[in-house]
């Protein structure tokens, strides 16, 4: 089992996470939510906020 | 495109996760308040004026949804999962949401409409020597042998060689 932050690059990661990604979740799921920072201010908010109102499109990464 | 759509209602957020290719420049996060000023780097560095949502360090909110560097999904606005993919494209967004908007106007009419399941397998441009590129250039040599050892050990030598050789020629004396 990997580090979530690993500090190498796992020779194998690639592969096995991107073969799960369709079990993950399914569409119709419930989305599930959390509590994250927002950036620019530093205060927490909740994920579901993004989806209350009509559609939301979440995109996922880092700088690498 | 997130101000196109957020005319039209949709919301968009970025939501920053582990670093994928940790190197010199950009290594892995050891506190959450480092993971906060790379993220706040991204934001500067590729100018994202969607809001920046900061997953907490051990990436509860990215496990749950998969895991994977750079995935997307629309949450329609009950809070149901309309789409999910692998990888981010934005022509694929786009088709995507001009038919769900496309469903809410006519649902909206008055005219009756039903769902209906669809999986789709998508492709995009693949260029590891342009990715090798990028990763010298915004984390480090570092990032670059690692991706290149992780692409030999699982798709082989061939599938690495365009990289390798660029990454070769880099470090060779310049004449």
């Amino acid at each position: 089992m990997t580090d979530y932050n690993y500090e190498h690059f796992p020779l194998d990661l690639d592969m096995s996470t991107f073969e799960a990604f369709p079990s993950a979740l399914k569409v119709g799921q419930r989305a599930p939510s959390g509590t994250l920072v927002k950036a620019d201010h530093g205060k927490l908010i909740r994920l579901s906020k993004a989806w209350r109102s009509g559609p939301a499109v979440l995109e996922f990464g880092s700088i690498t | 495109m997130a101000e196109e759509y957020g005319a039209r209602g949709v919301k968009f957020a970025f939501i920053y996760t582990r670093e994928a290719h940790p190197g010199e420049k950009y290594g892995h996060h050891q506190s959450f308040d480092q993971k906060l000023r790379n993220a706040r780097d991204m934001v500067d560095a590729h100018n994202i004026r969607r809001p920046m949502l900061v997953d907490d360090l051990d990436g509860k909110v990215h496990r749950a949804y998969g895991s994977l560097p750079n995935m997307a999904y629309i949450i329609g606005g009950g809070g149901k999962i309309v789409y999910r993919a692998a990888w981010t494209d934005a022509g694929n967004l786009r088709l995507v949401l001009d038919s769900i908007l496309e469903s809410r106007d006519r649902r909206n009419n008055g005219e009756p409409m039903r769902p209906f399941y669809v999986e789709w397998e998508a492709s995009v441009a693949l260029d590891r020597v342009k990715f090798v590129e990028m990763l010298l250039n915004d984390v480090g040599p570092r990032a670059v042998t690692e991706y290149i050892a992780a692409i030999e050990a699982t798709l082989g030598a061939a599938a690495a060689r365009p990289a390798r050789k660029w990454w070769e020629a880099q470090q060779s004396p310049e004449q």
